[in-house]
Formats: structure tokens, sequence, C-alpha cells
């Protein structure tokens, strides 16, 4: 989830945290790639699809705990959010309230997301019939 | 032979700023700006992708604003740029039978489970170019295109829109499930796949490279071989659309500094599952064969040819010469790269000056060889 999230919304979310933690970088935030793999037939052997940009990232706090963040694209601000907030939200403190903040404004998006495409694929679904010569 | 030649840093200087320049235009109009790029030319975006194998849709809308919009020259840049960048792993296989489909469509049957959804797609278009809606008074106002400012039909908008299915069932499954379908692939699907970037293409080449090859092979040579396979060079029954699929599907990976897997992105897909007939007396039975073609992006044009060459090779990969170039994996694999084919090509650019002379030297031996003597005029 915090992966897909606009870095707008993360950066929200985190904002009343700055302060209270302070964390170190396990891993600096870098960008690199995954080869995406596919499947023949969908189910069969794996094979190599191309590659995906990505950017990683893991920090860790002062209470030993450590956030790990891989996020799509060249971003590092998102996957520097994402990593602290994997940490934030393995704190029992803290987790109770971004689930009432960042987390819902993004399952709200996320349900918003779908719906809209729902939308589309609705319209544009369609039965075909077939014609019967001569009549 | 190429020989070094020195001389010319002014030239190709100026040649470079040249290019700018022309990149640039006239500068009274705007610069294009990558989100432009990356919403209005999202089809060539994922082209690129494709092509220069990266999913990275800034690095691509760069590539195609720097290259003036020569596909080649940026999937060419995509490329470059994805030799920058280090490995971190290989993803989990992305499942494409929980793809969120925004387009799927089946040509052998009509009431598939799911139902059939258009989605976004030019094939009911009338291919007239629309006047601008941002030129003139009548702008927009062609009956036969939705203008770009149309807006969303809002019919349905209060009834109960039914969520997103979880899965679809797949078109084959139904073939298979009357056991029409004959699989020659039964390696087990745990094999980890094979990876082309990091071995050379030999032959015979295993189908999963056959298909990383061909995801990342040039659109329009990938097509223009599967047309010559539907013409009769090397397929001589009609091919059926079994089902094509426009969609997002999740990338997930397991870290290893993790140890369980996590939701990494999105990213959309085509997917095509070609059938056809085959009773091959040698055989058990008649049945159907697939062909499967996977891209990224929204690129149904080379999904499905893709799939028609990933048949044809299939039955030629054990016997070696054919008669017909889309059956024959040599050809088609180490010739569909568009990188590797438009730099030998364009390498003649480069001084041969060299070769050439010896070639003038040769010919006019010959010519000395065999002038008549001139001595009895």
């Amino acid at each position: 989830m915090l992966a897909d999230a606009d870095v707008a919304d993360l950066k929200a979310g985190y904002a009343p945290f700055a302060d209270k933690i302070s964390y170190a970088w396990l891993v600096k935030p870098e960008t690199g790639m995954l080869m995406v793999q596919g499947r023949a037939d969908s189910t069969g052997a794996p094979f190599c699809l191309g590659e995906m940009t990505v950017t990683r990232c893991m920090v860790q706090t002062k209470d030993d705990i450590q956030g790990y963040a891989m996020v799509q694209g060249n971003d590092h601000e998102h996957a520097r959010l994402a990593a602290l907030l994997d940490a934030l939200l393995q704190m029992p403190d803290f987790h109770a309230e971004l689930g009432t903040t960042l987390m819902a404004v993004l399952k709200n998006r996320e349900q918003k997301r779908q719906q809209a495409m729902a939308k589309e694929i609705a319209d544009t679904t369609v039965e075909f019939f077939t014609l019967k010569r001569g009549e | 032979m190429y020989v070094a030649v020195k001389g010319g840093e002014k030239a190709v200087k100026n040649s470079q700023r040249l290019v700018a320049q022309k990149r640039r235009g006239d500068t009274r109009l705007q610069k294009i700006s990558m989100d432009q790029i990356t919403n209005q030319l999202g089809l060539g975006v994922d082209r690129i992708m494709a092509e220069g194998s990266l999913y990275d849709i800034t690095a691509a809308a760069m590539a195609i604003h720097q290259a003036q919009g020569d596909m080649m020259e940026a999937v060419f840049l995509v490329r470059a740029f994805r030799t920058t960048l280090k490995r971190f792993g290989n993803s989990i296989p992305v499942q494409t039978t929980k793809m969120t489909a925004i387009r799927r469509v089946s040509g052998i049957f009509k009431d598939i489970p799911g139902g059939q959804i258009l989605g976004p797609t030019y094939d009911y278009t009338h291919r007239l170019i629309a006047p601008d809606p941002d030129q003139g008074p009548d702008a927009g106002s062609d009956r036969h295109m939705e203008t770009d400012t149309a807006p969303p039909n809002h019919a349905a908008a209060c009834e109960d829109i039914s969520p997103l299915p979880e899965e679809l069932p797949r078109v084959i499954d139904l073939l298979q499930a009357q056991g029409l379908l004959q699989q020659d692939d039964i390696r087990p699907p745990g094999d980890a796949a094979e990876d082309l970037t990091r071995q050379p293409l030999a032959f015979p080449v295993s189908r999963s490279l056959r298909l990383q090859a061909l995801a990342r092979g040039d659109e329009g040579f990938i097509l223009g071989t599967a047309y010559s396979l539907q013409r009769g060079f090397g397929l001589d029954r009609h091919p059926f659309l079994g089902e094509l699929k426009v969609g997002y599907v999740a990338v997930r990976y397991t870290p290893p500094e993790l140890g369980f897997d996590i939701h990494v992105g999105r990213m959309k897909l085509t997917e095509c599952v070609m059938v056809n007939r085959q009773d091959d007396a040698a055989r058990k039975a008649a049945g159907f064969e697939t062909g499967y073609g996977l891209v990224f992006g929204q690129n149904e044009r080379k999904a499905m040819s893709m799939s028609l060459l990933d048949r044809s090779l299939a039955a030629e990969k054990n016997t070696g010469k054919t008669d017909y170039p889309a059956r024959d994996p040599e050809f088609i694999l180490s010739h569909c790269d568009n990188v590797e084919s438009s730099g030998f090509v364009q390498h003649l650019k480069l001084p041969h000056y060299v070769d050439f002379q010896s070639e003038l030297v040769f010919i006019r031996n010959r010519r000395k060889d065999h002038t008549p003597d001139k001595g009895n005029r």
C-alpha cells in the first residue's frame, strides 16, 4: 500500500511523526532494477519479461525497529517515507494512529481507484450476439 | 576493418549542438513536459518500455523527448540507461490470471465468463483525423469522434457497479477442460528462468529465452514476420485469438533482508493467447495448440504477433532448418532486436575508407587482367 501511494499522501501522513522518531540508514535510498518475470501461458514455466526501475532503502529507528521499502520508479523520497512509515507501523503506539489517518486515506484512494476502474470496465463490457442468416 | 580516424572534433560538437537545436524546434513554442508525454503519448511510452526492456515511465518519456520522437533511438537510450542500474533481483512471476483487466476480448467464444471488455481501443474508431479541438470554431464537433474533452458517461454512475473481479477465468481453460489442448511445455513451473541479458542466445533455444527475446523485440519485425505466417509462409491454417487482455498486475518481490514477499508496484501488461488447430498424425489426437504473448504496456498488435511466433517457433525446435523465416528460431530471434539491428546497419556510416580502398584495388586489378591487349589497335 505504501509502495503504490502518492508521495504527497505519504508526506502528509508522516509529517506529524517527523520529530517523534530518529532513525539511521541501514541502506540509503538507491535506484536499481528488478527483473520482472512472467509465466509461459500465464501459469507455466517462468520467463524474464523485462526489468522495472525500483528504489529501495532500509531504516532503523532508535528502538531497533527496521523499516524497509522498495517502490517503483526512482523517487528516493518515496522510498524514504515508505520505509519510515513501515517502521512506524510496526510500533503499536503509532500503528493505531496511522491506521485512522494515513492508512485510511490510502485505503480510501485505492477504493476510489478501483471503483473508477470498475465503472470504466462496466461501461465497455459487451455481449456480442451472432446473427442467423436469412432473418 | 575499421580504422580510427582523427579530426572533426569541432564539427562533431557543432553537430551535437545542431541536433539539440532541431530537437527544441521553434523557441516561440512551449517545450513539451514529461508529464504531457506520459499522459498524452502513453502508447508510445509503452512501446519504448517494452522494447527498451525496462518498465520505467519517466525514463521512457525522457527518451522519447530526447530522441525527438524517434522510437528506436528512444529504445536505444532506455537500453543504455538500464545498463547503468544495479539489478536487485528477480520478481516473483507476475500472476496474469489475477490481472485487473481494462480490456479483454476473445475471438473464439462470444460468451466468456466475465464478459468481453472492450476497454480503451482504437478498434472501433473511424481512423479519421479529427480536427484539433483547440483550433477553429468547428473544432470538436466531429460526430464520429469522442472529443478529448467529452465528459465521462455518467449514465450508470448511480447504479451499482459490480466490483472488479479478483480473477477472470482463462479462456483456454475452457478448451483445457474439454481435453482439447496439446500441452507441450511441461517444465515444472518452479524452474528459474534463463535470462537473455545474462547469457548469449544459443540455439536450440528454450521457450523462456524465446519469450524474453520476443517480448523485447521490435514490434515492426515481429508484426511483419507474424503476418508472413498468416499469408502462408509457415502456417497453413487460420489462427484464432483465444484471449487478449490488457490490464494491471501487481509486481511482488522477496527481499532477502525480509524473507517474505512484498508488493513493489503495479504494471500494465498486454497478454495474448493464440489458438491453432493441429491434427498432426504424429500426435495422439487432433486438438489445439497455443502460442503465448506478454508485453509491457498496452500493445495488442505486438502481443498477438508474439503469440503467433511463439507457436511457429516451437514447431521447429528440434528440426533445424526450415523453409520459412517465421518458423526459424535463429532467423527470428537473432534479428528481432532493434538495437542490435539498427546498430549493425548503421555502423556502415562509420569510416570504411581502408576497406573500400582494398575493394578498389581489387577491382582495378581485375579490370587490368581482363582488358584486351590494346597494342593491336
